[in-house]
């Protein structure tokens, strides 16, 4: 029996009144999924500020860390006396209704589609749970990093420059922490629930944003289910989707402060994260032509400051950005067959649902740049920017795209099927069929 | 209503294309992967988990055993037969088995380790004295 799904719920609990202090306006499973991800996130960083401090980390310590904010945000919600709290004038304009609502007053349809999207993440679950996630990644430097500053009970930045890949951003292994701090055990069997809690959250937001723009947000939700949960238990993919495509879709609704802070979560997740930030704001400026929008994703670059000052200070380099990353890059687009072929070779993983986020986007392209350019532009870049770093690696070419290539581009699936998705949702239903939510 | 067509048959197409049997069928018993045989080096396109656990039960033992006869702080160097020597997916297991300890890379060492841990191989020197042994492993501490 393990206590980690129940410190889970706490913290989606606990990022319950975060959440709507950054948008008043979250509702039903919109507001779950993002109270899951931001008290992670509120997680990560008063871990890492613990640490900064020279706090060990204890469970008292970690609670006593992290009430301030809470009840920060309590205060926030409390005093808002603008009609932008859960009862206020403008509680209808709320940012999904969710399936909480949904279930109950839809039909037997809509709740039979949710209780297979439920059944998907209850499978996904058995395969999270069922072993130690022993990935080599999470030996070699998310899981080792995170027993380390477990043992030394908080970052432990002597060892920090020596630990594989030390300048990769340490978010993941830090949740691995809260959770073993918690329940004082090191138990990584029960790390698979972080993953289980991490794609239920983003599947909840979907399902949430879907219920309040497509006729069949059940269905809608449910095709594109499997892409949501990430399969590389123990690595920080599943870290940079939920965080970086929440992100997205915040953003895309016009929240641009929770937006931002989910980027800045992403980013603080892996270094693709960091390129979603401006990938983002390049979106954002082509679509609303307004510096002023893109300026206000300053709390993304905010959070993740702290980890880049700690990689300056500890001289944390990449081993893609060295002196010769561009000769490399030259050398290999020098030989464009060679670099085709490796991509040719290593196709993505679920290759027919990118054919098919392709063919949606292609046949509907009109509707695509004229309502969702945002996404389009954003989902667009960062895959292209996932198939360009491969140029740089310093590792020999064919087989890192064959190792990195088919996990990489799950980081932004969910909004690539999201996309897709809704250009279809708001095709496909007869004009007159109504039995949607 | 050509668009809508397209448009039905395309999400059918993106259900279709993104649907996981291999996940699906764990909501049945036994609950887990087949039994399949870990890719040779551990290294596959695939997540590890859908195969078994690359390392064999007992070298997890052996370094559960090191883990509780060693201090952090220490330098540990592991000796292992193949397939487990050198950089091999085990030496990052080992890594973070023995959090807390330095685990030396396994290269010509610059420093004598504190401790010396064998798998299924020999090893002798006088400056070390043997800890314990057993049919496949030991383990040799520096003498003071």
């Amino acid at each position: 029996m393990t206590l980690t799904p129940l410190v889970l719920v706490l913290l989606l609990l606990y990022g319950v009144p975060v959440a709507l202090a950054l948008e008043p306006r979250l509702r039903g499973a919109t507001l779950a999924g993002t109270a899951f991800l931001l008290g992670a996130g509120a997680a990560w960083a008063h871990l890492f500020l613990l640490s900064a401090l020279r706090v060990p980390w204890s469970r008292t310590s970690v609670i006593l860390a992290m009430a301030p904010l809470f009840a920060l945000a309590v205060t926030v919600i409390l005093s808002r006396g603008d009609g932008e709290g859960p009862r206020g004038k403008n509680a209808d304009r709320s940012v999904g209704r969710g399936s909480f609502a949904v279930f109950a007053a839809q039909d037997d349809r809509v709740r039979v589609l949710d209780a297979v999207t439920i059944a998907i993440v209850v499978a996904y679950a058995i395969f999270a749970l069922w072993a130690p996630p022993y990935e080599w990644d999470f030996y070699g430097i998310w899981g080792l990093k995170a027993r380390w500053f477990f043992d030394t009970k908080g970052l432990d930045w002597s060892t920090v420059p020596y630990i594989g890949k030390a300048d990769y951003p340490v978010l993941m292994p830090l949740l691995f922490d809260f959770v073993a701090v918690m329940t004082k055990t090191w138990n990584d069997v029960t790390f698979g629930w972080v993953y289980v809690f991490l794609c239920a959250s983003v599947l909840a937001i979907i399902r949430g944003m879907f219920a309040d723009e497509v006729k069949h947000p059940a269905l809608a939700t449910l095709a594109i289910a499997f892409p949501t949960l990430n399969l590389w238990v123990g690595l920080a993919e599943a870290g940079v989707m939920a965080f970086g495509c929440a992100g997205l879709f915040f953003l895309r609704r016009g929240s641009i402060a929770l937006g931002a802070v989910m980027l800045g979560l992403a980013a603080s997740s892996k270094n693709e994260g960091l390129a979603l930030i401006g990938v983002a704001a390049l979106a954002l400026l082509v679509t609303t032509r307004s510096l002023r929008k893109v300026l206000q994703l300053w709390p993304a670059v905010a959070i993740v400051v702290p980890w880049m000052i700690a990689r300056a200070v500890l001289k944390l380099s990449t081993d893609f950005t060295d002196q010769s990353m561009v000769s490399r890059i030259l050398g290999r687009l020098r030989n464009p067959s060679e670099v085709l072929d490796a991509f040719v070779k290593a196709p993505p993983d679920q290759p027919w649902f990118w054919l098919a986020v392709l063919a949606a986007v292609l046949v509907f392209l009109r509707e695509a740049i004229r309502r969702e350019a945002f996404l389009l532009i954003a989902v667009t870049l960062q895959l292209g920017l996932m198939f360009a770093q491969a140029l740089a690696t310093p590792w020999d070419f064919a087989s890192h795209v064959s190792l990195t290539l088919n996990r990489l581009p799950h980081q932004i699936a969910p909004a690539a099927g999201f996309l897709a998705t809704v250009i279809l949702s708001r095709v496909w239903p007869a004009q007159d069929d109504s039995t949607g939510s | 209503m050509m668009r809508r067509v397209a448009a039905g048959l395309l999400l059918a197409a993106l259900f279709a294309g993104g649907v996981r049997l291999s996940i699906l069928r764990l909501l049945l018993p036994p609950h887990r992967p087949p039994e399949t045989p870990a890719p040779p080096g551990a290294i596959d396109r695939k997540p590890l988990r859908f195969a078994n656990d690359p390392v064999e039960t007992g070298v997890l033992q052996f370094l559960g055993r090191v883990r509780a006869d060693t201090r952090p702080g220490e330098r540990i160097a592991l000796m292992m037969a193949p397939p487990h020597g050198g950089w091999t997916y085990t030496h990052w297991r080992a890594s973070y088995e023995l959090s807390g300890r330095h685990v030396m890379p396994p290269v010509q060492w610059e420093t004598m380790p504190d401790v010396v841990a064998l798998w299924r191989t020999g090893w002798g020197d006088p400056q070390y004295e043997l800890v314990w042994s057993d049919a496949d492993s030991a383990l040799l501490r520096r003498k003071p």
